[in-house]
């Protein structure tokens, strides 16, 4: 079974692959290892060059003006923009444009003017604010931030964990509960501007990457009901079709790091000699590399069957979990195993590979955690809901 | 007056396919291509697209027609010239072409020109990246009977029939003119090849491309025959010796050092 692309997905590919072979790579090379973005100018410059080949956002639908290249193609293209050292968490450096969180193509027309357009134009950053201090698998129950409403506004008091860029963000999507009583269906979703009183990025949270996170308080903050985002009460279903999205690029850029340290690593057993032969000769080093490509394969069919799935409409929930737990993980074991290969030399910050292993530590928990994915796949599995590979096949 | 431009496109083995993955057939005489390693454009060939493009941004009734000869995946050279900005492609795709040498590629080339029909200038690179040779760009000029200007970094039309072209020489850039119509060939000098744009893409994969046989190029068989023969190809073995200067002291051991590198010529 192959996957035929066509020439068009081709091209795209091969485009992006050039532009981080030639405009990213090298600019690595000036940077500190722990480098999570670019100077200022070189970001400027290669985001307009990523506009001119008209590349920037590829996931924008055509009917606001972006290019509306399907999954599978940004799937793959996602796979390229990660091969450098910041890949897994700063794809390309962000230089091909964040695509907006779906929910908002469903804004009303206030909040499309005022959020997403923006946020399509570049002019614009999002966080999303899920995670609490009290958790952030569960959204159903950890969600403890209210929200009252008191006149034309809604009043929110609360505070948020692990909110990336939210001090560097315009505006987030930040779910609070409206209803206590009404459990997942309490739930409602505001957009919220970062300069609203009230909001307060408490601290910096550093993790194991390089690239820090926030905690948030929201003290008394008031928000427009005009900023609620959806229905009151449809938050949990909102915040639910964002994460199943989400899953495909997120297991994606895990790929293409996986993809980027196994040739690494063949590249060296084929050099490095010990007891006067070439690694490459020694069969423990050869299972490593084979077990690393078992692993690449594995994860990049998963990945596109989920894509390929969203690109045709069917629900896709139960293949986007599969994904995450299988391409987070098995990227983890990749780089550990090229780490390996390497041996002294790949733990050092000469080489990207004690980042990468670093960084994919928070995969197989960032997005949802493996055993939250297993029990999102169970669910489907015992009520039915996943058809077999080999029946949608048949 | 709408200038006519054609660019000859050979694809190689991806230049940066890392040297460990690099194989070659003895007995085939033949490079054996990296698995999992796309064949890309010759680096230098897409540089003289690229100059190519310049002369059609500053006169948009340019037209550009990309040649490229070789197996069925040489498609893809004359599609990325397409999504570069070209406006026709032409692969000339025939078993008879297999293993064509310098002269052979020229003569399909110079064919493949005439039935084109009328242009004001060939864009070459300088050489291919895989045999470095060299030849065709110069071969193919001699078989059409115009002049050719060789390792540019820039051209211009002066007027309809009339080309500026900036050579690059070991000291300095020469300035020269010729008519048209005119071969010239480039050098890295031209700089970075623009970025194919989604929107040439999506119509690069639309447009259909021109194929062409052997008999379709009128090739005397008399003719089409090597110039050259591939008699040996092979691997170099590098060899690292290394022999320790003695001496009573530093300032010894430099004077017989020095005395050693001007025998062997080194300084």
């Amino acid at each position: 079974m192959e996957l035929k692309l066509s020439e068009e997905q081709r091209m795209i590919i091969h485009n992006v692959r050039r532009f981080v072979r030639e405009e990213i790579v090298p600019l690595e090379r000036d940077l500190d290892p722990d480098a999570f973005e670019l100077p200022a100018r070189e970001q400027e410059r290669l985001t307009a060059m990523v506009k001119a080949m008209g590349l920037y956002q590829m996931g924008i639908p055509k009917r606001y003006g972006g290019p509306g290249v399907d999954m599978i193609t940004r799937t793959l293209a996602a796979e390229e923009m990660s091969q450098h050292r910041a890949g897994l968490y700063h794809p390309s450096y962000d230089v091909f444009g964040e695509e907006p969180p779906p929910p908002l193509f469903e804004a009303t027309d206030y909040q499309r003017e005022r959020y997403l357009l923006p946020l399509i134009r570049g002019e614009k950053r999002v966080f999303i604010g899920v995670t609490e201090p009290s958790g952030g698998s569960d959204p159903a129950r950890a969600i403890q931030t209210k929200a009252v409403r008191d006149g034309d506004d809604w009043v929110i008091n609360g505070s948020k964990m692990f909110n990336s860029w939210a001090d560097r963000a315009d505006f987030g999507l930040v779910f609070v509960r409206t209803n206590p009583k009404a459990g997942r269906q309490g739930i409602s979703c505001f957009l919220v501007d970062t300069d609203t009183p009230g909001f307060v990025v408490k601290r910096l949270v550093h993790v194991l990457r390089s690239d820090y996170t926030t905690e948030l308080a929201f003290e008394d903050m008031r928000v427009p009901a005009t900023h609620l985002l959806g229905e009151e009460g449809q938050g949990f279903a909102i915040v639910n079709e964002w994460l199943t999205a989400n899953r495909i690029p997120y297991s994606a850029v895990g790929i293409g790091v996986a993809v980027a340290a196994q040739k690494m690593a063949i590249e060296y057993a084929k050099h490095r000699e010990t007891f006067g032969d070439v690694l490459a000769n020694r069969q423990a080093i050869q299972w490593m590399l084979v077990d690393n490509e078992l692993d690449i394969r594995t994860s990049r069919w998963l990945v596109l069957h989920a894509a390929q799935k969203a690109d045709e409409g069917k629900p896709f929930r139960f293949e986007a979990a599969a994904a995450k737990v299988f391409a987070t993980e098995a990227a983890g074991r990749v780089v550990d195993r090229s780490m390996q290969v390497h041996g002294g030399i790949g733990v050092t910050k000469d080489l990207p590979l004690e980042r990468w292993y670093r960084e994919l530590r928070i995969r197989r928990i960032g997005e949802g955690p493996s055993e939250v994915q297993r029990i999102i796949m169970a669910r489907d599995l015992l009520s039915a809901a996943a058809t077999s590979d080999l029946d949608s096949l048949i | 007056m709408a200038l006519h431009l054609i660019c000859c496109a050979k694809q190689v083995p991806d230049p940066e396919t890392p040297a460990a993955s690099f194989r070659i057939d003895p007995a085939a005489k033949k490079v054996v291509p990296a698995p999992g390693v796309a064949p890309v454009i010759s680096p230098f060939d897409e540089q003289a697209v690229e100059v190519a493009l310049k002369i059609k941004d500053a006169r948009p009734d340019t037209k550009v027609t990309i040649i490229s000869m070789g197996g069925a995946s040489a498609r893809d050279v004359v599609k990325h010239g397409l999504a570069m900005g070209a406006d026709e492609g032409v692969l000339l795709d025939d078993p008879a072409f297999d293993g064509a040498d310098a002269y052979q590629t020229a003569y399909a080339l110079s064919q493949a020109v005439r039935k084109v029909g009328a242009f004001d200038a060939i864009f070459c690179g300088r050489q291919a990246a895989d045999f470095d040779q060299g030849q065709v760009a110069i071969g193919l000029a001699e078989l059409l009977g115009i002049p050719a200007l060789i390792n540019g970094q820039a051209a211009e039309f002066i007027d309809d029939r009339r080309v500026r072209f900036e050579r690059v020489l070991p000291d300095g850039i020469g300035v020269f003119e010729a008519p048209t119509p005119v071969l010239t060939s480039y050098s890295q000098e031209v700089g970075q090849p623009r970025y194919p744009t989604l929107r040439n893409i999506m119509a690069a994969a639309r447009k259909e491309i021109t194929i062409w046989k052997s008999g379709d190029l009128g090739l005397d068989p008399a003719e089409f025959i090597p110039k050259t023969k591939l008699v040996d190809l092979y691997v170099p073995v590098y060899e690292g010796k290394c022999e320790i200067i003695e001496g009573e002291n530093a300032a010894d051991a430099g004077e017989k050092l020095a005395l050693k590198l001007r025998e062997a010529k080194i300084i």
